[in-house]
């Protein structure tokens, strides 16, 4: 989790939305892209703000980093699917947009691959009731779709 | 968070919970996920929601940008109207959700031929020649026996994306053939996809079995252009490869096979020359097999042509038919020409990449790029075909791999309904 104990002067401050402030270390705010601009652009004593990203995505997102720095090579597999395991749908929605905000690259990866595995081969109605999607197309639109690009295919696995 | 009520879905094991609506995802986000979806799970998100939707056509509108996950190529029917595809790996298979509607080139085009006041009652007849990064060459080609010219045929060539239902028309060619056999054993290739307007195109035709021609054209400003082989000999040629402008060319006459590399930068003046021996035993640096010609068994060389390295193979193969199909002799050798001496080398690995063979045309893939479930049964080092095979009036098609290092080969089961005559294809959205 977040060094909050952390004495060291080159810890950096990370303010989330909901206003819990994070101190974690150099290497960790660095693979966070968005973060590393930052610090460049500010003085590194200051609290750098995100007012996009709230304490449960952020600490989630240290749990990540700093768990897969601790991992076996040969363990990262097993890590990466028992943290993706954990999250709910919603969470793992809310964790999506974290990420791509504060543009974490090894989770830009793993994530994104995790949403299309749920997607794959899944039928239309089944992605919706999924996905908590209300369809918002009239019965015409629906059919122009389907002319737009004729290659819909068939073939879905059973819901 | 939400503590929703656990819904086991998949090993995933994510919740589905009905507080977290998924329809205002961002568009960088979106377009991540894309990215790791295959071609068709890719489309089917324009179904879910109006603004899913949106965000795949401005997906779709970078041109390329986005693209899908690559796709182990599929197999491909080649003359139905309703085309059928299957992945031969998992023995999946898909089809159009609309009726393709390949006669188009004809009502379209047609107006543009002097033909065009006798419309009617035409034969016409939908042929797939082969195939380049999702675009299919077609050829609707029809017979003018109702214009009192018995045995001619108008052939209208087109590159057709059936995903994006592109299709770009190629100056008509005409010529004389038999009915029966009109084009079946044709062969066409091209220098790159059709988009890029200095893309050549050549045709090799077989006429009554012995008379070969070969034709050129540019997608736009070179009508069909006739290459001469007078000086090369009164050959045939069996295969052919094109690399930017030059055309290399494999004869088949009697066991002094050789290769003609013709250069076609300029239509007015093309040049050729010989580059090596391919079948000549007193000749240094044969390699080829000596392979025992069976009854009932017949040799074919594929002209293979690596746009990446520049390299020239040759994929010499063996067929027979016989009745007892468990006892196919099936053989494949692969030749790389080593340009320094020049001689043919054989080869029995190439890294990561595959080989795909149809009856049409051959190529190399890549297998790095590739993902997918049905990846972890892909195979390097590999011939995967599909062939076609005539005895006597009767024609066969097996779908297989043959493994290079081993020899030996595993069957693919298929769905087609009519797998005669069928090529790779890998759809592309552009």
């Amino acid at each position: 989790m977040a060094e909050k104990a952390s004495e060291s002067s080159n810890s950096i401050s990370l303010n989330t939305v909901d206003g819990k402030i994070f101190k974690v270390s150099p290497t960790i705010a660095n693979q966070m892209q968005t973060i590393q601009s930052l610090i460049k652009a500010y003085d590194s004593s200051r609290v750098i703000s995100l007012p996009h990203v709230n304490a449960f995505h952020l600490s989630k997102i240290i749990e990540y980093l700093e768990g897969k720095s601790a991992t076996t090579v040969s363990a990262v597999k097993e890590f990466e699917a028992q943290f993706m395991k954990d999250l709910s749908l919603k969470q793992l929605k809310g964790l999506l947009i974290a990420v791509g905000y504060l543009k974490v690259n090894e989770l830009l990866e793993l994530m994104p691959k995790t949403v299309a595995k749920l997607i794959e081969n899944k039928s239309v109605e089944f992605l919706r009731k999924f996905f908590g999607i209300v369809n918002d197309f009239t019965p015409s639109e629906e059919a122009k779709i389907r002319e737009e690009i004729a290659w819909a295919f068939d073939g879905v696995d059973e819901d | 968070m939400s503590a929703s009520t656990a819904n086991i879905i998949s090993s995933m094991s994510f919740r589905s919970s009905s507080n977290s609506n998924w329809s205002d995802l961002p568009s960088d986000v979106m377009e991540l996920i894309l990215q790791k979806l295959t071609l068709m799970d890719y489309l089917k998100c324009r179904e879910i929601c109006q603004s899913w939707q949106n965000m795949v056509r401005d997906a779709l509108s970078t041109k390329g940008k986005c693209p899908p996950k690559p796709h182990f190529p599929f197999i491909i029917e080649p003359t139905r109207t309703i085309p059928f595809l299957v992945n031969p790996i998992n023995g999946k298979y898909y089809s159009f959700a609309t009726e393709l509607n390949y006669g188009l080139s004809l009502e379209r085009f047609i107006g543009e031929e002097t033909l065009c006041s006798q419309k009617t009652n035409i034969q016409h007849y939908v042929n797939v020649f082969t195939s380049v990064e999702g675009w299919l060459i077609i050829q609707d080609y029809f017979n003018a026996r109702r214009w009192k010219e018995k045995d001619r045929f108008f052939g209208l060539i087109c590159f057709y994306n059936p995903v994006s239902k592109a299709m770009i028309k190629l100056p008509t060619l005409c010529f004389t053939a038999f009915e029966d056999d009109a084009y079946e054993s044709s062969k066409v290739v091209m220098s790159s996809k059709p988009d890029c307007k200095d893309s050549i195109i050549v045709i090799l035709l077989y006429q009554y079995w012995t008379d070969y021609k070969l034709f050129f054209c540019k997608v736009r400003g070179l009508p069909w252009t006739k290459i001469e082989t007078q000086h090369c000999g009164d050959i045939g040629f069996s295969d052919i490869a094109i690399h930017g402008s030059k055309l290399y060319a494999i004869t088949n006459v009697g066991c002094s096979e050789y290769v003609v590399v013709f250069n076609l930068s300029n239509p007015n003046a093309v040049t050729s020359e010989r580059i090596v021996m391919v079948q000549d035993p007193k000749e240094q640096g044969f390699t080829f097999p000596h392979w025992e010609i069976e009854d009932c068994a017949y040799e074919k060389s594929f002209l293979l042509m690596d746009s990446t390295s520049g390299d020239l193979f040759i994929v010499h193969c063996m067929l027979r038919y016989d009745e007892d199909f468990e006892n196919w002799p099936l053989k494949f050798a692969v030749y790389k020409l080593d340009k320094s001496v020049p001689r043919w080398l054989k080869i029995e690995r190439f890294d990561d990449k595959i080989l795909l063979l149809d009856d049409k045309g051959i190529q190399f893939i890549s297998t790095t790029n590739l993902d997918g479930p049905c990846m972890e049964s892909i195979q390097t080092n590999c011939v995967y075909f599909t062939l076609t095979t005539q005895i006597s009036k009767e024609i066969f098609n097996d779908i297989g791999v043959f493994t290079l290092s081993d020899k030996k080969i595993q069957w693919l089961e298929c769905s087609l309904a009519y797998k005669v005559g069928s090529v790779w294809f890998t759809p592309s959205l552009w």
